[in-house]
């Protein structure tokens, strides 16, 4: 049984790893429009900072958290395994930079 | 006879069904993918408003942090429900962080049709006759 599980597992992660590899790829040729994220104008020039804080926060605390997730033991929570939790500081850190992008946003006029 | 059909190897069957039946739905979704049956387009971008047909397509922040979330912590639900042999309690503060994004999303989608509208409401206006 765990053998099974653990095949399921991996066939799991190589299955979001080829599917992250592949809107990836659809990205850099072009066929997933990625341009103008961190400008709020279409054709805009200009990098925005409130965006681009924000393209350097959520990358780390999805990284940090999925790493954590993977690397450490499952705590147990009344009995019951759980997830870990993240630092209250990351969440105040996502919370802080979405906050600043949506400002940024309604200053500018969507 | 009567041993090889006990309650350990029927779970242990019925886990191997149900782990072909889902590895092979993975698979099926990831080759529609890559044959370009399911598009993936529009994935990141807002679409374009109907009064604005000319309007080229741009990415959203917002969604791509959405998308990001939304995969990451599914994924880990997942893989880590089945290292357990149950499923796994989500903690608050990640909920939290899945609100976080959402609502960010919802937020700056509401801003962005906000502006689109006024649009609309010019052009609805009625025409001169003179």
């Amino acid at each position: 049984m765990q053998l099974a599980a653990r095949i399921l597992q991996y066939g799991l992660l190589i299955w979001f790893g080829l599917l992250f590899g592949l809107i990836g790829m659809r990205i850099l040729r072009g066929d997933i429009v990625a341009s103008g994220i961190l400008s709020s104008r279409p054709r805009g020039q200009a990098v925005e900072p409130e965006r681009a804080l924000m393209v350097a926060v959520f990358p780390t605390v999805v990284l940090f958290y999925a790493y954590s997730a993977l690397t450490t033991e499952l705590p147990i929570v009344n009995g019951r395994p759980s997830l870990p939790d993240i630092p209250q500081i990351l969440l105040m850190l996502l919370t802080g930079s979405n906050s600043i992008y949506l400002a940024g946003k309604i200053a500018r006029g969507g | 006879m009567s041993s090889i059909f006990n309650a350990q190897n029927i779970a242990f069957l019925g886990f191997i069904a149900i782990a072909i039946i889902l590895l092979g739905f993975a698979g099926i979704v990831l080759l529609k993918i890559w044959r370009g049956d399911i598009g993936l387009d529009g994935l990141l971008a807002e679409p374009v408003p109907e009064d604005k047909p000319d309007a080229s397509m741009k990415a959203s922040l917002s969604r791509f942090q959405f998308l990001i979330f939304t995969f990451v912590i599914a994924g880990l639900f997942l893989l880590l429900s089945i290292e357990a042999g149950t499923f796994v309690d989500i903690p608050t503060n990640v909920l939290a962080l899945m609100g976080i994004s959402g609502g960010s999303y919802l937020v700056a989608k509401g801003v962005g049709g906000g502006s689109a509208g006024t649009d609309k409401s010019d052009k609805k206006k009625p025409k001169s006759t003179a």
